[in-house]
């Protein structure tokens, strides 16, 4: 099953979660940070889990993919909470030991 | 506040889903394989991997939007309620279908069309030139 949940918090940004679930577990995930802009959703930072090991991908507001972080797992409600924190910041904070 | 939005998918919108994917990037082998060489940097990729995924094993997709801007109020206009009405009642819908059914001027129903996208009350998606509206919106909750 997937699961898809999407919350705007303000006019053009959003947070995004992907969970992919077998069963009752959920075997991958994909957080991600959004901006709108034009007409298109662009990404601006990404925690996932698609490789095996939980990291978060850092963009630029063109969508360019930038660079991979060590991040540590943590539930979709934390990611909320970090990125209302940090909005746009995000992409310049080292958030390897929040 | 939180305006809640809850839409689901039936098998027609999954198929066009699938055919979005498959000429934006390509088939489940190919996903599968880009991501392994990119290493999962490109998000539209691993996005497309997970629907493609879910799509094998025929399982449901369940959606939920939580709109917690204010200005979500301005977006809702009879018009556009219209169009969310027309893209339950015959979607999967192209914008010019829907235009037709509606019986309105393409343009602006493209514009409302992108109006309610921007705050996701109906999610679009490109399938070759056309953009179809995919998905049936269950209902609205408004959380004070």
């Amino acid at each position: 099953m997937l699961n898809i949940k999407k919350i705007l918090i303000s006019r053009g940004e959003m947070i995004e979660s992907i969970e992919y679930f077998t069963g009752k577990r959920m075997k991958f995930y994909i957080y991600s940070y959004k901006i709108l802009k034009g007409r298109k959703w662009i990404t601006l930072a990404r925690w996932d889990n698609l490789d095996g090991m939980e990291h978060m991908d850092v963009y630029d507001e063109n969508g360019n993919y930038m660079s991979t972080k060590d991040f540590p797992k943590r539930n979709f409600d934390n990611i909320v909470k970090i990125v209302k924190t940090f909005r746009r910041n995000i992409i310049a904070m080292d958030l390897s030991n929040i | 506040m939180e305006f809640v939005v809850k839409r689901v998918y039936t098998e027609d919108d999954v198929k066009v889903l699938k055919r979005s994917i498959r000429k934006r990037i390509g088939r489940f082998e190919k996903v599968s394989k880009i991501l392994k060489i990119r290493k999962c940097t490109d998000p539209d990729v691993g996005e497309a991997y997970l629907y493609l995924l879910n799509m094998q094993d025929g399982e449901e997709i369940r959606e939920e939007i939580i709109i917690e801007d204010k200005k979500i109020f301005s977006a809702l206009t009879p018009k556009r309620f219209e169009i969310i009405e027309v893209s339950n009642k015959f979607g999967p819908i192209s914008i010019r279908e829907l235009a037709r059914r509606a019986n309105r001027n393409y343009k602006n129903v493209y514009d409302d069309v992108f109006s309610l996208y921007r705050f996701f009350l109906i999610n679009v998606v490109r399938s070759g030139k056309e953009k179809f509206i995919i998905g049936k919106t269950k209902g609205f909750n408004i959380q004070v």
